[in-house]
């Protein structure tokens, strides 16, 4: 059995071989067609950046419009996620602690959670999730598969960083363009939430404008780098 | 053609740099262009859609949960407790360090927080009366990833929202392979340092941690009792853990300002902006998949190639250790569950002990490198380097792997609470 084994093993290490053998000539062929492309590209492109291209810091008019940018979608947030446990603890306490007591002590009191506290509560993680992308991109907390960031040239870096950007940027802007068409929609057709009877469409603007708001941060740190939070050292 | 369109356009995006959000959303978007209508505006409705969910609201609640214990001082008076306990069995601190773990776990949703929270007071204790520097370091890490096996998990309500399987069974289901794991790593733990000094117990010294710590330790007891027992569903849960941690950590333990409290829920933003959109768009995929019966053609593929119910798990287990190794645990969760939950189903396994074989495999993966979560967090905690926690972790993931199969070998261990039966 193991003769067998070490025979298949050897016969197919052979075939591996004889394989990158004839793989040999397009590797080299492919290899220098690569070397003479980016020669060719290097000629061609400008070796200096144009005088009027930004610099990597930005000045402090704009720092500054981002930090109470950042300051304000913060507070969004924190009023909307307070909001959920706030909500979400009262109506708690008034269905299995206060409604419980009032009856025991003998009295009818109905209805003791609060209307609708879970519909509110949605609503609020909608607003606090919307806000929360721009919130996770000025601080650098959204999720990104890092294993691919090798596959190109580390020289390469911080250059793919800014396209990176700026794709994000233009890819967000889209989402945020159809976002804005979905609420429009909602708009025309004058969609309510169930129970509360309220349209809908005002919390669904949290939807395109979160979207916008991190497609705006994104183009900002494709201009000035410097602007761009370091990812955290974990990510959950 | 299509479907190598789609797979260049998720290599393209990962080369480019792009963040899982827009990953997922461009693989929406070229579902929806490819398969469906074509109208994109359908993937934002529904998203809006996706999050309209009652569970979805115990994600912000056990993290702003966590974010309050992790300020205050929960887990020192649990792991006193503990320690006083302990106390005379050989290698009693290691011991100590797995059931602060455990029982902090209980109340936590979150590895990485269980294993700071824990790991920050008991790994200079470990080094200081004389325990192993490898030993001490796997403990806590290991000790720290039953923060999402023992429930509350915030990867279960992922998993739940994602595949539509009940939380409450999930969290049911947890407790079992939490309970053998937290057995066996402290079977491990005094194997390990039987050569070490034993104390004795000292009823005083237990006393004082008791009525120090009782405030801590009925956090367990009400959380899991209320969500055992079917008092209190698992938001319902989630805001009770909520009240309590901030009434012992105000009120009792006096270890929180009311200024602390815009701090603790901006990191819940923080996370939750990271996290809540993606589960908006990883939902909004799976109702477009479901649309288009996306997971029974791969059921009728996986059936044409695979026919046995155990060459399917032990498969699907070597994949999710794989992706474990390279993906977070709610990255490979919001990615794969949609597609393999009813796979499992058709080969026969329940949707929720295969959540939890999942939950396991994945746990794994905060051990291992080069995405290892708790390697990479104990990293900057405890200022060691990589290599030496990625070997104070190897026994330590032989052990999980040994109770992993375990799991699926004898299932009544997950699935004793979920259907009562053998």
């Amino acid at each position: 059995m193991t003769a067998i084994l070490a025979r298949i093993l050897a016969r197919a290490l052979s075939w591996l071989q004889h394989g990158a053998q004839m793989l040999q000539p397009a590797r080299e062929k492919l290899t220098g067609t690569l070397q003479q492309s980016r020669g060719w590209l290097t000629e061609r492109l400008p070796q200096r950046l144009p005088a009027w291209w930004p610099g990597p810091e930005a000045p402090p008019g704009v720092r500054r419009v981002v930090e109470v940018w950042h300051r304000g979608e913060c507070w969004v947030a924190v009023a909307a996620f307070g909001f959920i446990a706030g909500i979400m603890l009262l109506d708690v306490i008034g269905r299995e602690l206060l409604g419980p007591l009032l009856r025991f002590v003998g009295l009818n009191p109905g209805a003791t959670g609060i209307f609708a506290a879970q519909k509110l509560s949605v609503f609020a993680l909608v607003i606090g999730s919307f806000v929360g992308i721009g919130i996770a991109t000025a601080t650098g907390s959204h999720i990104a598969p890092r294993f691919a960031y090798g596959w190109v040239p580390a020289s390469w870096g911080p250059f793919m960083d800014r396209l990176a950007d700026v794709l994000t940027g233009l890819f967000l802007a889209a989402v945020a363009w159809y976002g804005f068409k979905f609420v429009g929609s909602s708009l025309k057709t004058d969609l309510r939430a169930p129970v509360l009877d309220w349209p809908v469409w005002p919390i669904q603007l949290s939807i395109p404008l979160g979207f916008l708001s991190a497609a705006g941060r994104y183009f900002f740190y494709a201009v000035w780098p410097a602007l761009k939070p370091l990812p955290p050292e974990f990510q959950e | 053609m299509k479907a190598i369109g789609l797979i260049a356009v998720v290599l393209g995006s990962l080369v480019l740099r792009q963040p899982l959000l827009v990953v997922l959303l461009a693989v929406a978007g070229c579902v929806h262009a490819f398969w469906g209508r074509g109208n994109l505006e359908d993937i934002i409705e529904d998203m809006w859609v996706g999050l309209d969910k009652e569970v979805i609201l115990s994600i912000p609640l056990f993290i702003l949960c966590g974010a309050v214990m992790t300020r205050g001082s929960i887990a020192q008076r649990l792991i006193r407790i503990l320690s006083a306990i302990t106390k005379p069995l050989p290698g009693g601190m290691a011991v100590a360090t797995i059931l602060s773990c455990a029982v902090f776990a209980a109340i936590s949703g979150s590895s990485i927080v269980t294993m700071l929270a824990i790991g920050t007071v008991m790994y200079p204790a470990m080094r200081q009366a004389g325990y192993d520097n490898k030993f001490s370091l796997g403990a806590i890490m290991s000790g720290g990833t039953l923060g999402i096996i023992i429930p509350p998990s915030i990867p279960m309500i992922i998993y739940g929202l994602v595949t539509e399987t009940s939380v409450t069974d999930l969290f049911a289901s947890g407790f079992g392979p939490g309970l053998l794991l937290t057995f066996v790593l402290s079977a491990y733990s005094i194997w390990f340092n039987r050569r070490m000094p034993t104390g004795r117990f000292d009823l005083g010294e237990f006393w004082i941690a008791f009525k120090e710590g009782i405030w801590a330790a009925m956090m367990p007891v009400i959380l899991l009792g209320g969500i055992y027992s079917g008092y209190f569903t698992a938001t319902e849960a989630a805001a009770v853990a909520l009240a309590y941690s901030l009434v012992v950590e105000i009120f009792v333990h006096k270890e929180l300002q009311a200024g602390d409290f815009y701090n603790v829920v901006l990191e819940t933003s923080k996370l939750g902006g990271s996290l809540f959109p993606l589960i908006a768009v990883a939902l909004s995929l799976n109702i477009i998949l479901t649309e288009h019966r996306v997971p029974q053609s791969l059921v009728n593929f996986m059936q044409g190639y695979i026919s046995s119910p155990l060459m399917f798990m032990v498969l699907v287990n070597l994949l999710l250790l794989i992706v474990g190794c390279l993906m977070t645990t709610g990255e490979a969760i919001l990615v794969l569950a949609p597609l393999l939950a009813p796979l499992a189903e058709s080969y026969g396994y329940n949707k929720v002990l295969f959540g939890l074989i999942m939950i396991l495999n994945l746990e794994i993966g905060y051990l291992t490198p080069p995405v290892g979560l708790n390697l990479i967090v104990a990293m900057g905690a405890f200022k060691q380097s990589f290599g030496l926690l990625c070997r104070a972790a190897i026994p330590f993931i032989g052990i999980m792997l040994v109770c992993l199969v375990i799991v699926i070998w004898q299932p009544w261990i997950a699935m004793y609470l979920v259907t009562g039966k053998f």
